[in-house]
């Protein structure tokens, strides 16, 4: 039994939007946030990378790491209200570090630590790790009914998933145990190659690092030690939280360059990890046919400079390829989604201009939650333009 | 014309959809048109392989993949100086743990490997040779390796390693970054950010590639008419959609000069050979 999007928004405590970027992931996490508002729900938007026009369309000057209240009479009447913000990923590790760090000095030694830098600047999904966090500092604080998060754009949505385990993993045991105490770390790995393996590779960890390596990687360590306890507490915390009933994943693609086998892959991945994508949002969809395609060119084109004709012509039948290659796109879609487990389906037409005002956003909220003339008829022709 | 012994590299970068992999494989194959010995470096995750769609038909193009642990091996062996130290040495879990040690390691030892390749040390001399680098989920990717590398192993082999590399990525005309974008708002800012880093670390750069711009149909009268009659929604349409590319274009000019443009393909097909050419022109015309 599928969970439409209404019901998403009606019950879900974590709604995350996923998607590559430009599908169209953030002006819809915004408009499904203002649903959940009008349903009376306390909520909040949460952001990466917000463009400068959605925080117009939201009545805001910009946003930024500080929630920030939507005037919104609908959600008010209902009982609800909604918060913008954006994620800022390096003040958030920082303040992670500064709450968890041990000892009179406190964070800063650890934060100038150039170890410290490289870890947390090249870690692979550490924006994503950071949501997480930052996910999981809001569902503490219990302010809000709603979250809905607008995704950092990974580049494979395994790294979503696994960043929470994947950075205390890492930075527990991989990163500074070797680094500290590398004979100890890779014996650990068990065979008689690897014991091999390891003992050639020590020396050259060793002139490699360039860093005493008893002297300050241990003292790294053991200022890190305090902080790595609490990171994995929250690792586990947020995964756990990603795995909750209570949260939704919602995927946004775009029909023009969305492949069902990605699709199909992305959902695999997820459902290995035990995670189901409740909805998938077809985006951008190239608006129907007019109605003045019945008339004659000819007669269209009456009084129009000499060529006009056969340039309208060329133009129709690009557009109209494109049309096919969606709809042949949206086709396996269909199939792949009924076929499966349950997913709800919404399709979307484009809007042909950016989302740019409040009124736009509610139109849009209500199009993804159901019966709107936006939003397309599952099976079979499209609606009309409105 | 320019030294054959000395070779180029192209560096086809940029976010994911964009048309890296076209773009690149264009590259490759019109140099290989043209007499250069090409070597393609497909420099891509495992798992993006499904996805790759640009021309693998081509003359004369040698393809090869970037896969790390024979890069690290490769690697080990030059800095350790023992021949017997061989891929199964490296078993997977002993791989993670080093790759894991030095963040920045991973991608700074493909980087090494790709100066190793174009400095003809692995599989023979090139002219040319273009990497479809990995699409970046943020920034510059595996060319910011030698200065995360740096900052925390300021000594030793890892370091030169990394000087090494950095050399390599700042060798001006040698080595190239094409910054494949897409017509859109978003990849405009993106764009921008990329080239802003690409110069902070001192990597030349080549015009933007703007791939999926929709070809002019109609001439400026003729849009104005109908854009202002209701003739033809679709036309509207189409004008509409290819102005609000046009108006991104001059922003995506990068310090190389004015982007370049590609055509959107309505049906599909792959690139006409006069784009690959004038592609190649603009990128790489220098060194034929």
């Amino acid at each position: 039994m599928s969970t439409s999007l209404a019901e998403i928004a009606a019950e879900k405590r974590l709604i995350l939007l996923i998607g590559q970027g430009g599908v169209g992931k953030t002006t819809c996490a915004a408009a499904l946030a203002l649903r959940c508002a009008a349903m009376g729900r306390r909520t909040a938007v949460l952001t990466l990378d917000p463009s400068p026009r959605l925080g117009t369309a939201l009545g805001l000057r910009r946003i930024d790491e500080s929630p920030r209240a939507i005037t919104l009479p609908e959600a008010v009447a209902a009982g609800g209200s909604l918060d913008a913000f954006r994620l800022d990923t390096k003040r958030t590790f920082d303040r992670i570090v500064e709450k968890l760090a041990p000892g009179p000095d406190g964070a800063r030694p650890i934060l100038d630590h150039p170890i410290y830098r490289a870890i947390s600047s090249s870690l692979g999904g550490s924006d994503a790790y950071m949501a997480l966090q930052r996910l999981y500092e809001l569902d503490e604080e219990a302010r809000y009914e709603a979250l809905v998060v607008d995704t950092p754009p990974v580049v494979h949505a395994r790294d979503l998933l696994s960043a929470p385990l994947r950075l205390s993993a890492l930075v527990e045991t991989d990163a500074v145990r070797v680094l500290a105490n590398p004979a100890v770390a890779l014996a650990r790995t068990g065979s008689r190659l690897a014991k091999t393996s390891a003992a050639l590779l020590l020396p050259l960890l060793e002139r490699a690092s360039g860093l005493a390596l008893r002297g300050e990687v241990a003292r790294f360590v053991e200022r890190f030690e305090g902080v790595l306890v609490g990171l994995t507490e929250r690792a586990g915390a947020a995964d756990e939280l990603l795995r909750s009933s209570q949260t939704s994943f919602v995927a946004v693609v775009r029909a023009a360059d969305s492949s069902p086998e990605a699709l199909d892959a992305l959902r695999r991945t997820f459902a290995s990890r035990g995670i189901e994508i409740d909805a998938l949002v077809v985006n951008r969809l190239t608006p129907p046919a007019g109605r003045d395609r019945s008339i004659p060119l000819e007669r269209r084109t009456l009084g129009a400079p000499e060529g006009t004709a056969p340039a309208v012509q060329c133009m129709e039948a690009d557009i109209d390829a494109r049309r096919a290659a969606e709809a042949r796109a949206l086709g396996r879609i269909r199939k792949l989604v009924h076929a499966g487990d349950d997913v709800s389906l919404v399709e979307l037409t484009s809007l042909e201009h950016d989302v740019s005002t409040l009124s736009e956003l509610e139109t849009l909220g209500r199009a993804l939650c159901g019966g709107s003339p936006l939003r397309a008829a599952k099976q079979g022709g499209r609606t009309a333009e409105p | 014309m320019a030294a054959r012994s000395t070779p180029c590299t192209l560096f086809v970068t940029g976010k994911g959809g964009a048309g890296k992999s076209l773009v690149a494989g264009a590259l490759a194959q019109e140099g290989a048109r043209r007499g250069l010995r090409v070597a393609l470096v497909d420099a891509v995750d495992p798992e993006d392989l499904t996805d790759l769609s640009g021309p693998r038909a081509g003359r004369a193009i040698e393809f090869l993949s970037l896969d790390p642990r024979s890069a690290l091996s490769h690697l080990l062996t030059r800095l350790l100086r023992f021949g017997f130290l061989s891929d199964r040495l490296m078993d997977s879990r002993t791989f993670s743990a080093v790759a894991a040690a030095a963040p920045g390691l991973y991608d700074l030892v493909r980087l090494d490997y790709l100066r190793e390749l174009a400095e003809g040390r692995v599989r023979g001399r090139y002219d040319l040779l273009v990497v479809n680098a990995p699409a970046s989920g943020h920034g510059v990717g595996f060319l910011e390796a030698p200065r995360l590398v740096g900052d925390v192993v300021p000594l030793g082999p890892a370091a030169t390693v990394a000087r090494a590399a950095r050399a390599f990525t700042t060798a001006g005309p040698r080595f190239r970054a094409v910054v494949v974008a897409l017509p859109e708002e978003l990849s405009l800012a993106e764009t921008r950010d990329l080239h802003a880093e690409l110069q902070r670390l001192g990597v030349a750069v080549t015009p933007t590639v703007v791939n999926g711009v929709y070809p002019a149909r109609a001439s400026a009268e003729q849009a104005s008419w109908l854009l202002s009659n209701p003739g033809s929604s679709d036309a509207r349409l189409y004008i509409a959609r290819r102005e609000r590319q046009l108006g991104l274009l001059e922003a995506m000019a990068s310090p190389a000069g004015p982007a370049l443009t590609l055509p959107y393909s309505f049906k599909g097909v792959a690139l006409a050979a006069t784009d690959r050419a004038r592609l190649f022109d603009v990128v790489a015309g220098d060194l034929t």
